[in-house]
């Protein structure tokens, strides 16, 4: 076991907290940054079984997630027949986007999370996205992954079992969603296409969509199958049960008499005969409309018609970054993916899209309004498709979150959607030139995609302001802007949305998921005689869902479909006509409406108590450990970290000794306290250290030394924005070291600054990026104060840029130049599978270093699978690689070029471990020959 | 050195399983509680009187969670069963352990104490009963019935119980050689049974998973009557002359009539019954897991009173005198006045409570699934 010079250790440590600011890093000095741009204000409001942390300005909405929390716990310990003894930490945000920044998980959380159980600390995170009804299902799933953990928990205790094992994913998942909302549109949607397009698996094969949302429900499917088949009490004997079995699928034998692979074929019989006779009556989309767009993601489309032209705008995703794209509607060729007018997800501006919460809309004379995450807020974008510029932005401090967008027929206002900091979703209209923000509504229903009548005088849009709102059920309605008036335009038992006016205003076009899944129905305006109850009728009859219908000039209806787990956008056309042969036509029944229901808050709980959030520490790691070595014989340590409830405040302390004989003792601890702060936007941290013992620098030759190093650091970063930082260190460190052997003693005292930016863009695939770039430069100052013993600086540029050939394929390339000069200066080290390949690892030495490297990266083999008797196996994105490397390392004078040359195999395990081999020939004698025979390396890592 | 290491492991191995073996024998008490429920017919009623409020006398870890049935206490030794397979005895007066035995996988119910003899019934083990002579510490008899997750009923001399694959068993309690069985129909999907059995002068009832409440004649195993609840039938049947009372899943509380099984009432509860009832005088007493307690008129039904206990009610009750005890699963055991429902003492147990309390000898023994046997006393 070699250790690092103790110097090291320090810099180490500060570049591993910095690093816990960052995620998904290659190496520690890249990775994009989570931003803590909001300075919240916490509070704890105390109920009878949960502290649930809000800031202030969410105060009424944390009051209904604790009465939903309340009313779930209820609920569930009957369920479960169990009870959760110890109060559970429920922390809500407001938003999404307010989410995004919280420090109780580390990473970044993707728009699609909608909250998650952490079981470290047992916390419970959750935003609110607008809807009351979403909230409370949210909060019931996350709870029932807290009653499952504890009542598995509990079996495996009460029965004296080890309690390293839980059950599988999909049964956690599936039971979270099954006993949290009813089966609706979106459990239908995804069951319909994976039994009507062949792809459903069995919970013998669901390690083949493992951790998909589709998972999630075909495990509620399953779950509710189980329990109209078998009894709903089974699921609970399921986990009671759990520690008789050694799998899953034993434990279903016990349990209701049958394994996983004969409950499969009674489930699965069970979806075909529910769902191979919707063909009679209905149709896929790709078989009953016109294809659009088909390629990758496609949603949310707008069409405009200039110049003759009608091309069609949406949000798509082709290359793992979304964006707006754009193609001619009477393409015919459907392959032919359009190009992109927007790039997303790569700058600042726009950070990231909502692709399934915000459409976007075209303006009469040509710009198009869109949203997209940017710094803090969401902002809303004015792009001219003249002249292919973005004109104007719009950010508002009060609305964090934007929804939909539509144009006012005088191209002056748009109407929008958004989420304020309290998680109320309301109606906003903006007039550009005065840039004023005028509020149309003003409670807590959700209010979303306004649609601006082409005459003007009213807005329709969607809403769970209706009497089944509390079920989640939306409505349309009218909003009149003269008067400020709210009136129904339907009300129904199934959720209508996305409302869109033909151009002479004469139809509204909406998705209304009447008959299990969102299809286009059509109000025709012209056809309701004054007085007479108005009808709805159905124009698609697609056996998946249809969204997001948008008119064209002549009378066609552009739309996203999903079918095969891929979102595309479809084209009916000549809709008058269609609508006249289309025989389902529904009345619209409004006297049944009601009074718009009101949110429970606090009924129902007795223990209220509200109290400012201090920091509430708990362990996160508490190791010791006793390891001997050969060289430095018996080591001794222990690390403890403690960290705050909402994760804004870390704090490690580390312990170690490293004494050969009993007098070292005293002198032979090692110590580390380290206190890091991601509370703010500017994250810092600091520590003390002492470090003693015996060391080997790796970057001089068999050089062993005894070192005693003391002292403190300071390190910042500030992240510029998602995808730059700046970061910066000083350290403090008395340094006294002794060469064995030769008993030569230098001691420093050593002043250390660092400053350095960071820039990560870069997409990442199974083993590596494949887009986008990367680029770090280091600069840095080292001295010794008091001796002069030590006296260099250092220069550290890093450039990595990925050009992306097709969706798979790309062409990467890395520059390094590396240079230490001065008093002491450190060398840098090479080779091996990380940087130059064929070489053996870190056997090139220098203070300046120069690599580059071009590497043509494929995919290779996508699925390999072997099946055992007694199970099977599969390994997934076998990629491949061609690669050239070329650099070389000294100390004062150059001596020669070394390179490489050959190719690769890169396996992703599980995602966190990729295995390379490396097969090829050394460059050598100063770049004039090849090597005789072929090297070959294996190692582990990342590509570059 | 070797030796000395045998040793040591032996002894490690045997500190875990130290035997069981009384030093005298058991005599049959007024005062017993020798099976769950105390009684054949599930009175869980004790002889004796025991008044709230009462104090801890003592508290002893059994090294594992228990089922769904109680402890039991004969001539002053109280023995539990626990999850793990253990079967403990200790003093009912001292809580000093006498000792412990590992006879399988899990006791789920209740041993039955039959002079020296303790009948246990395990899970998800090879052997499903044991006959145990407590005297010589030795089995006297294991057989293998499937999987048994009940208290047998001892009903004149034989065992009665029923599997989780839907058997219900009549086997003697001298060899353990199967008298009759009854198999639950082949057309019911859920056939589990995990009621324990209770007994009359000849009927045996019990629910099962498929919603069903059976009466069967106890000689011959022939069906007497069934009766359809529409929902499993997980609590235990409570008899008294006359009627069986029993809940469902549904959370539907039944009183039948024990020759015809014939519904004389039906009362609608909040939640789930996995209780069995307890009788006081001419209140029916019975918990559900929305955590009330409720007390009905034995004759018609009526509901007399209800009490939120504030946890769900896994377990029935014991009565000792003129008070009802009940465990809840927040830890807490209550002492309610059977005639109106008053809280007259509560206390916390400091773990879950799902398995029912016995009374006996002055004491009121409790398990916890903190793992603890916990022997409550008067306080005079």
């Amino acid at each position: 076991m070699k250790r690092l010079a103790p110097h090291l250790l320090p810099l180490l440590l500060l570049l591993l907290f910095l690093g816990a600011s960052t995620a998904d890093a290659q190496f520690f000095y890249f990775g994009r940054n989570k931003v803590q741009y909001t300075e919240f204000d916490w509070r704890v409001l105390k109920t009878d079984h949960f502290d649930i942390y809000y800031y202030t300005e969410m105060k009424e909405l944390a009051e209904r997630g604790a009465h939903f929390a309340e009313e779930s716990y209820a609920l569930l310990e009957q369920k479960f027949n169990h009870t959760v003894n110890v109060r559970v930490p429920l922390i809500l945000y407001s938003s999404h986007i307010h989410f995004e920044q919280t420090n109780t998980t580390e990473g970044f959380i993707p728009e699609g999370v909608g909250g998650f159980f952490e079981f470290l600390k047992g916390r419970v995170v959750i935003p609110a996205d607008g809807s009351v009804a979403e909230f409370r299902h949210v909060i019931r799933h996350e709870l029932v992954h807290v009653f499952m953990t504890s009542k598995i928990g509990h079996v495996l205790s009460d029965h004296r079992k080890v309690g390293d094992r839980s059950p599988p994913l999909w049964f956690t998942e599936g039971l979270a969603e099954y006993w949290s909302t009813e089966w609706d549109g979106q459990g239908e949607m995804v069951m319909r296409d994976a039994v009507l397009n062949g792809s459903v698996v069995g919970l013998d094969d669901m390690d083949k969509i493992y951790g998909t949302f589709v998972m999630y429900k075909e495990g509620q499917n399953a779950l509710g199958f189980l329990s109209r088949t078998f009894g709903e009490e089974k699921i609970l004997l399921l986990m009671e049960n759990f520690w008789k079995a050694n799998s899953f699928s034993d434990d279903f034998k016990i349990t209701i008499g049958k394994d996983y692979r004969e409950f499969d074929e009674m489930w699965l019989y069970e979806l075909k005969k529910q769902y191979y006779p919707l063909l009679a009556g209905h149709d896929a989309p790709s078989m009953a409309a016109v294809t659009v767009a088909r390629e990758g993601f496609s949603a949310k489309p707008v069409v405009y018609e200039g110049d003759s032209v009608r091309t069609v705008y949406f949000i798509g995703n082709r290359t793992g970054y979304t964006g707006i794209y754009r193609k001619n509607l009477d393409e015919k060729d459907p392959e032919v993916t359009g190009e992109v007018v927007v790039q997303g997800e790569k700058t600042d501006e726009f950070e990231s899209f909502h692709p399934f919460q915000s459409r976007i809309d075209v303006s009469a004379d040509g710009r198009l309004a869109f949203v997209t995450k940017s710094g803090e807020h969401d902002a809303l974008h004015i792009y001219d498709l003249r002249t292919d510029e973005v004109v104007q932005t719009f950010r508002f401090k009060e609305l964090v979150s934007i929804g939909s967008t539509s144009w006012s027929p005088d191209c002056k206002q748009i109407v929008f959607s958004a989420i304020n900091s309290a998680g109320d979703d309301d109606l906003y209209i903006l007039t550009l030139a005065t840039k004023e923000l005028q509020r149309l509504t003003d409670d807590y229903y959700d209010d979303r995609d306004p649609a601006w009548s082409p005459r003007g005088d009213v807005i329709a849009f969607s809403s769970d302001r209706g009497p089944a709102g509390p079920r989640g059920v939306y409505n349309l309605f009218l909003y009149t802007i003269s008067s400020g008036r709210i009136d129904y335009l339907t009300c129904d038992s199934a959720s209508a949305g996305a409302p869109s006016w033909s151009k002479d205003s004469t139809k509204l076009a909406f998705t209304s998921e009447l008959g299990g899944v969102k299809n286009i129905w059509v109000i025709d305006f012209t056809k309701n005689a004054p007085g007479a109850m108005r009808s709805m009728t159905r124009l698609t009859s697609f056996t998946t869902p249809a969204f997001d219908p948008a008119w064209t000039r002549s009378g066609d209806l552009v739309f996203g479909t999903f079918e095969k787990l891929s979102f595309q956008i479809r084209e009916v056309k000549n809709v008058a006509k269609v609508l006249d042969t289309s025989s389902v036509v529904r009345p619209i029944d409004l006297y049944d409406k009601e009074t718009p229901w009101e949110a429970r808050t606090l009924a129902g709980v007795s223990e209220i108590k509200r109290l400012p959030y201090k920091g509430e520490y708990s362990l996160d790691v508490a190791e010791s450990a006793i390891s001997t070595d050969p060289v430095f014989g018996t080591v001794g340590g222990a690390i403890v970290a403690l960290s705050d409830l909402l994760g804004n405040d870390q704090y490690y302390f580390l312990l170690y000794n490293t004494a050969e004989s009993q007098a070292d003792l005293l002198s032979s601890f090692n110590i580390a306290i380290s206190h890091i702060s991601m509370g703010q936007r500017t994250n810092y941290a600091y520590g003390i250290y002492r470090f003693t013992g015996r060391r080997y620098d790796l970057t001089v030759s068999d050089d062993y030394y005894y070192e005693r190093v003391y002292g403190g650091y300071f390190a910042m970063s500030y992240p510029l924005s998602k995808f730059e930082r700046i970061e910066t260190s000083v350290s403090l460190s008395n340094s006294n070291r002794e060469l064995l052997g030769d008993f030569v003693e230098r001691r420093a005292l050593l002043l250390s600054n660092s400053i350095a930016f960071v820039h990560d863009n870069s997409l990442w695939g199974p083993s590596g990026p494949l887009d986008g770039n990367a680029f770090s430069l280091t600069l840095a100052y080292t001295s010794d104060i008091q001796y002069s013993n030590v006296n260099y600086y250092s220069i550290i540029a890093d450039y990595r840029n990925y050009l992306r050939l097709a969706t798979r394929s790309a062409f990467a390339s890395r520059l390094w130049l590396f240079y230490n000069d001065g008093k002491e200066s450190r060398r840098f080290v090479m080779g091996g599978s990380w940087d130059l390949r064929g070489w053996p690892l870190w056997s090139l030495r220098g203070q300046k270093l120069w690599l580059t490297s071009q590497e043509l990266r494929f995919p290779f083999i996508d699925q390999f699978a072997v099946r055992f008797p007694f199970g099977g196996i599969s390994f997934w994105s076998i990629r491949g690689a061609l690669f050239f490397d070329a650099g070389s390392a000294w100390d004062t004078q150059y001596t020669q070029t070394y390179g490489s040359l050959g190719g690769g195999l890169r396996m992703n395990l599980g995602g966190v471990l990729v295995l390379r081999y490396d097969i090829g020939k050394r460059i050598e004698n100063n770049f004039t020959s090849l090597q005789n025979g072929l090297f070959t390396q294996f190692f582990f890592g990342w590509d570059f | 050195m070797r030796q000395r290491l045998i040793v040591i492991a032996g002894l490690l191995f045997a500190a875990g399983c130290t035997g069981l073996r009384m030093e005298r024998t058991l005599r049959a008490r007024p005062d017993d509680w020798p099976t769950f429920a105390r009684t054949t017919g599930h009175s869980a009623t004790s002889p004796g009187a025991l008044s709230p409020p009462l104090a801890r006398a003592w508290s002893e870890d059994i090294a594992a969670g228990t089922g769904n049935g109680s402890p039991v206490v004969v001539d002053s030794v109280v023995f539990v069963g626990n999850l793990r397979g253990d079967l403990y005895a200790f003093s009912a007066s001292t809580g000093k352990q006498i000792g412990s035995i590992g006879l399988g996988d899990a006791i789920q119910g209740s041993p039955v104490i039959d002079g020296s003899v303790a009948y246990v019934a395990l899970s998800n083990s090879r052997v499903s009963i044991t006959a145990f002579d407590l005297f010589n510490g030795r089995a006297l008899w294991r057989k293998s019935y499937g999987d048994v997750e009940v208290t047998p009923c001892l009903f004149r001399d034989r065992l009665y119980f029923g599997n989780t694959a839907g058997t219900f068993f009549c086997i003697e309690k001298a060899t353990g050689d199967v008298r009759w069985k009854f198999e639950i129909p082949d057309n019911r999907t859920f056939k589990g049974i995990r009621s324990s059995p209770a007994a009359d002068s000849a009927t045996i009832v019990f629910g099962a998973d498929d919603g069903t409440v059976y009466g069967l004649d106890a000689d011959s195993g022939t069906v007497s009557w069934t009766f359809g609840t529409g929902a499993p039938v997980l609590a235990s049947p409570l008899i008294v002359p006359g009627r069986v009372f029993v809940g469902n899943r549904h959370g539907e509380f039944f009183a039948l009539d024990i020759l015809t099984g014939r519904p004389v009432w039906k009362a609608r509860t909040a939640g789930s019954i996995y209780a069995n009832a307890v009788p006081a005088g001419s209140v029916i007493i019975v918990g559900n897991l929305s955590g009330e307690a409720l007390g009905f008129s034995r004759s018609d039904g009526t509901l007399l009173w209800h009490t939120d206990l504030g946890g769900p009610i896994n377990a029935g009750g014991a009565v000792a005198g003129r008070t009802v005890y009940i465990g809840t699963m927040k830890k807490q055991v209550f002492g309610l006045d059977p005639d109106n429902g008053a809280i007259l003492w509560k206390t916390d147990a400091g773990g879950r409570i799902r398995t029912s309390p016995a009374a006996a000898f002055g004491r009121l023994f409790v398990t916890t699934d903190e793992h603890d046997l916990i022997a409550f006393r008067e306080v005079k």
